[in-house]
């Protein structure tokens, strides 16, 4: 009976220290906010200057195309859109209706490079995660509904807005 | 009461601040896109110079068919507001005599009259006044287009009187080739 009591409270005093080791955890969390790099507008990027007209006939002839200075510019949120919108360009000076001659508006074709995927106008178009340049062009120009433009300044402008999205 | 509405209001701002951190977006970038047509105006295919000739026979009477002839020039448009301009030389025998008999003359004056570009008609008469003739160039009043156009001009010559002498003789035009150029200008402006 000694003997066994003995070897009880030689077991138990191997036992009681395995079962009171305590463990602990911690979580290391943090969040990285969605957002996009600001775009800087120029207003000097896209004037076309003197339009080359079709002397025989006033018609508006070939003018090329302008690029904005490329520029660095992120969006770290998977869901983050691209909106593209235009506004044609428009007599400043001679604010006269078209008539069946002449008119005073000229289309543009807008073309949005960033990071090599490009974007046309359009609103809320899927962009995801992206880092690079961007550029914006304008080009194609042509006289609303093929007519002849009325002499004056013209204007318009490509809005670009990046919207960040997790 | 006061306490549930402070707790709320610190949430609310709480709240703000998480979904303005949470979605940084710029703001949009503006691009201007420029350009300028520069006011221009075009006779068409045409130059804008009519050259009138006729022959003259012996008996010193100019052709009755040049009464009213008329010439169209096609295309004409301007971009802006404009102004039509028409000048000519008289009608004058090409090559001139170097001296007019007595009782005759070299020089016819006439009216061109072009119609289809400003409200009022855009015209000039010639002014010479010796038989003999010149070279001059005489214009007429600038006419006044106010909008952008594009028309077919149809110019008209008329009025045909030979140049009498101070004298009162030279009704008779001496024999031969004659020509008159007109000329008609478009320019932007107003």
């Amino acid at each position: 009976m000694k003997k066994l009591l003995l070897a009880a409270v030689a077991l138990s005093a191997f036992a009681t220290p395995a079962l009171a080791d305590p463990q602990a955890s911690w979580n290391v969390t943090g969040t990285v906010a969605a957002q996009c790099g600001a775009i800087a507008g120029n207003d000097a990027d896209l004037a076309f200057g003197s339009l080359n007209i079709n002397a025989s006939d006033g018609t508006l002839a070939a003018n090329g195309s302008k690029s904005t200075t490329s520029q660095d510019v992120y969006c770290n949120g998977g869901s983050s859109t691209i909106s593209v919108a235009a506004t044609p360009m428009t007599n400043q000076t001679n604010t006269s209706a078209e008539d069946s001659n002449f008119t005073g508006t000229i289309n543009y074709t807008t073309d949005v490079n960033f990071a090599g995927s490009h974007f046309g106008v359009g609103a809320t178009q899927s962009l995801g995660a992206k880092a690079g340049t961007l550029v914006v062009t304008a080009s194609n120009l042509t006289a609303n509904n093929s007519k002849r433009p009325y002499a004056g300044d013209y204007q318009g402008t490509v809005t670009v807005t990046l919207t960040p999205g997790v | 009461m006061s306490g549930r509405i402070t707790i709320s209001l610190i949430s609310a701002i709480a709240c703000a601040g998480a979904i303005t951190s949470a979605h940084a977006a710029p703001p949009p970038a503006k691009f201007p896109v420029s350009g300028k047509v520069n006011s221009t105006c075009s006779l068409g295919t045409g130059s804008g110079a009519l050259l009138v000739s006729t022959t003259v026979p012996a008996n010193g009477k100019l052709d009755p068919s040049l009464e009213g002839k008329t010439f169209t020039l096609s295309g004409l448009y301007c971009d802006a507001p404009s102004v039509i301009r028409l000048s000519a030389t008289e009608l004058r025998r090409n090559p001139p005599v170097d001296k007019v008999p007595n009782g005759q003359s070299q020089a016819a004056n006439f009216t061109t009259t072009a119609v289809g570009w400003s409200s009022i008609a855009a015209s000039v008469t010639t002014g010479e006044t010796s038989p003999s003739g010149s070279a001059a160039v005489f214009s007429g009043t600038p006419r006044l287009q106010s909008s952008a156009k594009t028309a077919n001009l149809t110019v008209t010559v008329g009025n045909f009187t030979t140049v009498v002498g101070s004298n009162g003789n030279g009704q008779k035009l001496i024999d031969g080739p004659y020509s008159a150029t007109i000329t008609v200008s478009l320019t932007p402006g107003s």
